[in-house]
């Protein structure tokens, strides 16, 4: 099992940000997650990346993830995405994915003071495997730009490039397209499936686009008031009446077209 | 990561893009221009000191070079990491009495001593900084002052290395065996021990630059400034923010020693009272004004801050409204003593008003438009100043 996440709660103060929170995603798996705003599954990214601590047990294959710093989550191969992008904006789209790579390379302060080759060699490899991913997600066009400059949508992949050069096993997206219009989701499901193939991830995403989420997710955890309200495949999840009330408010939602369409967290 | 492996090549999702370049960015010189500059400045060093015969001048030149490689040390953590510290003096002073202790007391050779002034600046440093590391933003700088009244405390407590309050001398030797910057001979020519000092302060900031470079331009430096953008973005990464920032802090340390070596061994004699507030103000002055984070920031910085007092002072004279005292002439103006202060009060506001990123970045864009003016001049017959209509529109029908 890649992930198992049990028992998983979270408090701030009286609120309860996840109650009780469980699952598991297999190796290989595109697990999806959707809920309304204020579901938890933010929080619930936080919980797995060790920004916040609660209690329970998250582990990645067998290793215990609670209790850990987010950079020893990181060296386990765990890579996230921030919906309101993590990036270093005064650095180039090269000098991003490259703090991204940063477990992949090796080499200390004084190594590169002095030069040395084989610090070297491993910065070499890391700028060619850098501008693979470049040509990879085509950003060709934006390598060396200053990411503070770029639009918003190149920034959204520009992110993804950095969450992956690190390698990882399992990869969480939180709303990565968010504010993208439909032409750049399906693009970017295009090369989200195709890292996915190549680099062997499980991925774990954030997503209120529903149809989206529904066509490419082998299977879907519903949350609603940081509680679990349904795991399954699309299908199961489609008619999870729970899942159905929590998106439209009401039962009667039920006989109402399907796929509602909220687009939370675009602002 | 296995990208290029057996899968098949993907087809670049936007096509019509043109490919990316290729450049290697870790290297040092990034073009032909710069390998030949870096290659001058290394004469220039050599060749300045040998052609200039004022002591003034020489002994002007020298101190900016302290001043810098101590800059170029705060610029490490308050540039790159984005860590304010005001206690850089402190390590200058630690790096200054170590020298004492081990070149002048012990009377220990040059490759010994000097090395030993930055590895006592990094020590300090790594001893404060899991205190000072643990703050931010204004309680850093309050903890900065702090430190620099224990320090100076520690300094006037301590008379066997430091003096007490009326300082020490000492003489500290100047060879590396084969060679000896004290007592200088090239071609049967004796060269004063500031003309031979300031070849060995400027090889020592060249050599510092050079590494500092390295740094920034690699897994570190990129770990370094990911720290200062977004903290937690960067331990999500994989950094070690605590741990990188700690690094960076006796790094500032180090440098910072290193400076207080060469300063001591420039004056040859050393009190606790010159490393207090005002040359840590001094030196954070110097980043801010030549630019936090940049190469050359430090260098520019020090020879515009280091140096205008000490030419007020030198040609008060020969300037209005100052004179070195007031009292005999019963006019109005300022003291040079004072001038100082008000240069770089003046000096911090223009830059944050004007240009942000530092005199650097003016000097840098200067210098490279200058550059694409003698290209051009070099490329076309037309005279520079007349461009020919609609060439930026890079029409070549």
């Amino acid at each position: 099992m890649m992930l198992r996440v049990e028992a998983l709660t979270l408090s701030f103060g009286g609120v309860r940000a996840l109650n009780e929170v469980g699952f598991e995603v297999a190796e290989g798996e595109f697990f999806g997650i959707l809920g309304p705003n204020g579901a938890g599954k933010t929080s619930l990214f936080n919980c797995l990346s060790g920004l916040v601590a609660p209690t329970g047990s998250v582990t990645v294959e067998g290793t215990e993830l609670l209790g850990r710093r987010p950079h020893e989550i990181a060296e386990l191969g765990v890579a996230r995405t921030f919906q309101n992008l993590g990036l270093f904006g005064s650095m180039s789209v090269t000098g991003n994915i490259l703090v991204g790579a940063h477990r992949q390379i090796s080499g200390g302060a004084l190594s590169a003071a002095l030069r040395w080759p084989r610090t070297f060699r491993s910065e070499r490899q890391a700028r060619e495997r850098a501008d693979e991913l470049i040509d990879l997600l085509g950003l060709g066009a934006y390598r060396d730009a200053t990411v503070d400059t770029l639009p918003y949508g190149i920034r959204k992949r520009v992110e993804i490039a950095k969450a992956v050069a690190s390698g990882p096993k399992l990869l969480l997206l939180d709303e990565p397209v968010a504010g993208m219009n439909h032409e750049e989701t399906d693009q970017f499901v295009e090369f989200v499936l195709e890292l996915k193939a190549r680099m062997g991830l499980t991925i774990v995403m954030i997503e209120h686009d529903v149809p989206m989420v529904m066509r490419i997710s082998d299977r879907i955890l519903a949350l609603d008031f940081g509680e679990v309200i349904g795991v399954g495949t699309p299908e199961e999840i489609r008619h999870n009446e729970r899942f159905i009330s929590a998106y439209l408010g009401t039962p009667a939602g039920a006989d109402a077209p399907a796929e509602p369409q909220l687009h939370g967290g675009n602002r | 990561m296995a990208l290029t492996e057996t899968a098949p090549r993907l087809r670049p999702v936007r096509t019509g893009q043109p490919p990316a370049r290729r450049r290697d960015d870790s290297r040092l010189c990034r073009t032909r221009t710069q390998r030949i500059l870096l290659a001058v400045a290394f004469v220039a060093i050599v060749a300045f000191p040998l052609s200039v015969e004022s002591a003034f001048l020489i002994s002007l030149t020298g101190t900016i070079g302290i001043f810098a490689l101590a800059a170029l040390g705060l610029n490490i953590l308050s540039g790159y990491a984005g860590q304010i510290s005001l206690a850089q003096s402190i390590f200058v002073g630690i790096g200054a009495f170590a020298g004492v202790a081990l070149g002048g007391l012990a009377e220990l050779p040059l490759l010994v001593w000097l090395p030993g002034t930055f590895v006592a600046g990094g020590l300090a440093a790594a001893l404060v900084a899991p205190l000072t590391l643990r703050l931010k933003g204004v309680f850093q700088i309050v903890l900065s002052l702090a430190l620099i009244f224990v320090g100076h405390y520690a300094f006037i407590n301590l008379p066997a290395l430091t003096g007490g309050n009326g300082g020490i001398s000492a003489t500290p030797s100047l060879s590396l065996g084969f060679i000896d910057f004290g007592e200088l001979t090239v071609a049967g020519m004796r060269y004063s021990y500031e003309q031979g000092l300031f070849i060995l302060i400027w090889l020592v900031l060249a050599a510092s630059m050079i590494a500092v470079v390295n740094m920034h331009r690699t897994r570190f430096g990129r770990a370094l400034v990911a720290v200062r953008e977004a903290e937690t973005a960067a331990e999500i990464a994989g950094i070690n923010a605590a741990r990188v920032k700690v690094q960076a802090f006796v790094l500032a340390g180090a440098f910072a020693g290193l400076a207080g070596g060469l300063l001591m061994a420039q004056l040859r004699y050393v009190q606790a009272e010159q490393f207090g507030i005002n040359m840590g103000l001094e030196l954070l002055i110097i980043v801010v004004v030549g630019g936090l984070g940049t190469t050359w920031g430090p260098v520019v910085g020090a020879a515009v801050i280091s140096s205008i007092p000490v030419l007020a002072t030198q040609y008060a004279e020969h300037i209005p409204f100052l004179q070195a005292d007031f009292s005999q002439s019963g006019e109005i103006g300022i003291p040079v003593g004072q001038v100082g202060l008000l240069i770089y009060g003046l000096a911090l506001v223009l830059v944050m008003v004007f240009e942000p990123r530092g005199l650097s970045h003016i000097f840098g864009a200067g210098g490279r438009s200058l550059l694409r003016l003698a290209r051009r001049a070099r490329t076309t017959s037309e005279p520079v100043l007349v461009p020919q209509p609609h060439a930026h529109l890079g029409g070549k029908a």
